[in-house]
């Protein structure tokens, strides 16, 4: 038998991950491994190996019997939360779209509000309460729904058509995961500096001025001509991230694309180092040629970083590692994942108790 | 006015109505064929082969939520384990008020058999 540690993919991962996605997280990571133990069993009797290629429809024979992803996840008590299995992909979906039109129409009415020359101050607090009051009133309204939905039509919504186990998706790993909330917040703050730089370019360049310099003055006209280059950059970060969001999760393809934009940005700032001399005092010329200097070269390593990451998805600094191993049974998602982190204990204690 | 309400099941609804009330029938029934066998520690796979040979057939997906459930209303332990070439099982056992509820349920159990087979009897049910 292969390790837990390498399996990944095939349909015993692919079901479990189903399984887990309508688990509440407190007690995804515990059904999930014993879940893996119980079929493991089961394709042990019958000589089965998931990995292999001739024993997948057997595999598939076998997760047909033990029911739908969301009939098992129901009947270890996801039915006793207020949105049941079968709605879960869906509400989390829903939700995570509904977010983000918030955000869009949020940063539309600041777009608005600052062409009609707003004072950036006001707007800026203006526009993060109601982005608050957005959110909370979206979360609360696809819950609802989502609830009543739930209690009133979750037997009709449930497909009536034969399952085949071989449709099920993919698992998210780990590393594919998003930071919800993280992704939202870089979203916004994204979104309100594109803006800035673009509508109200002037209070970047507020830089204290003494004795007459006009150095904000001289430093914005420096770098005006690169701030379509710049924005082309960031409106292709930001769209990146909204598809991210209502995705929900990493793919290969995406990665490539961050690693592109990544490249993009370094060419940028580079063109802008190339453009020096910044200023007449030499002092000033040569802090600002610093600075640039450093930004260039913080993104490049975040370039190689990003290149690396889609070379190699699964490397982990050996600190990481040890994180990774903690956090398991929060995220439980990874059936990968929680078969390392108990390795790992069981390696270190010979044995222990399951929670 | 009275009326009297009379639904005759359907060819194609009986095995499914079947179904249901045996399922119905064998809840309780499997929680102590459960208990029964968890005097000493097994895992879930072990505990299914154990009941089917000896005539009790019980499905993963009903097997083990009812392992977590009897666990969490205090009648079973459990404990992960590393089995052979690194495979964690979760194991099984009797919890001392499972024990209780055990012994107690198995008197109850002697009782509604002893009253249904005499009701069966009478009712022409069983030979």
């Amino acid at each position: 038998m292969k390790s837990y540690a390498t399996q990944r993919g095939n349909l015993i991962d692919r079901y479990i991950a189903e399984v887990g996605r309508r688990l509440p997280q407190k007690q995804r990571a515990d059904v999930q491994l014993e879940l893996r133990s119980a079929l493991q069993d089961a394709l042990d009797e019958r000589g089965l190996d998931a990995d292999k290629k001739k024993d997948e429809a057997k595999v598939a024979a076998l997760l047909k019997k033990w029911g739908k992803p969301s009939t098992v996840a129901e009947s270890f008590g996801a039915r006793n939360f207020l949105i049941g299995p079968e709605l879960m992909p869906y509400y989390w979906l829903v939700l995570r779209f509904a977010i983000f039109i918030g955000i869009l129409v949020q940063l539309v009415l600041m777009a608005v509000a600052a062409f009609n020359q707003a004072d950036f101050e006001v707007l800026v607090r203006g526009t993060v309460s109601n982005l608050i009051d957005g959110a909370l009133t979206s979360f609360a309204m696809v819950t609802l729904v989502f609830a009543v939905l739930d209690k009133t039509m979750a037997g009709e919504l449930r497909p009536q058509k034969e399952w085949d186990p071989r449709t099920l998706p993919e698992p998210t790993v780990a590393h594919d995961r998003i930071d919800t909330v993280g992704t939202l917040i870089e979203i916004f703050i994204s979104g309100a500096f594109i803006l800035a730089v673009n509508l109200a370019p002037g209070w970047l360049a507020a830089a204290p001025q003494s004795e007459g310099w006009d150095l904000a003055g001289a430093l914005f006209a420096k770098f005006a001509p690169f701030i379509p280059w710049l924005t082309a950059v960031w409106v292709g970060q930001l769209a990146l991230k909204v598809y991210l969001l209502v995705r929900g999760r990493w793919e290969r393809w995406m990665r490539g694309i961050e690693f592109v934009l990544a490249v993009a940005g370094v060419v940028v700032l580079a063109a802008i180092y190339k453009s020096a001399p910044f200023s007449d005092v030499a002092m000033v010329d040569s802090i600002v040629k610093f600075s640039i200097g450093i930004a260039v070269i913080i993104a490049s390593i975040d370039a190689a970083v990003k290149l690396f990451r889609i070379l190699r998805p699964d490397w982990r600094f050996p600190w990481q590692e040890k994180q990774f191993e903690q956090a398991v049974e929060d995220l439980g998602q990874d059936a990968e994942a929680i078969g390392k982190a108990l390795e790992a204990r069981f390696k270190k204690a010979g044995r222990g108790r399951g929670r | 006015m009275h009326g009297i309400v009379c639904r005759m099941v359907t060819q194609e609804e009986y095995p499914a109505l079947l179904e249901n009330l045996g399922l119905e029938l064998r809840r309780g029934a499997l929680i102590l064929a459960v208990l029964s066998q968890l005097g000493r520690k097994q895992y879930g796979y072990s505990l299914k082969q154990q009941l089917a040979a000896k005539g009790l057939e019980i499905p993963e997906g009903t097997l083990y939520p009812l392992l977590r459930r009897l666990e969490s209303q205090g009648l079973l332990d459990s404990e992960w384990e590393l089995a052979d070439e690194a495979r964690p099982r979760r194991y099984y056992k009797l919890s001392v008020q499972g024990q209780q509820v055990l012994k107690d349920l198995s008197k109850e159990w002697q009782d509604i058999s002893k009253a249904l087979n005499a009701l069966l009897k009478k009712s022409g049910g069983t030979k």
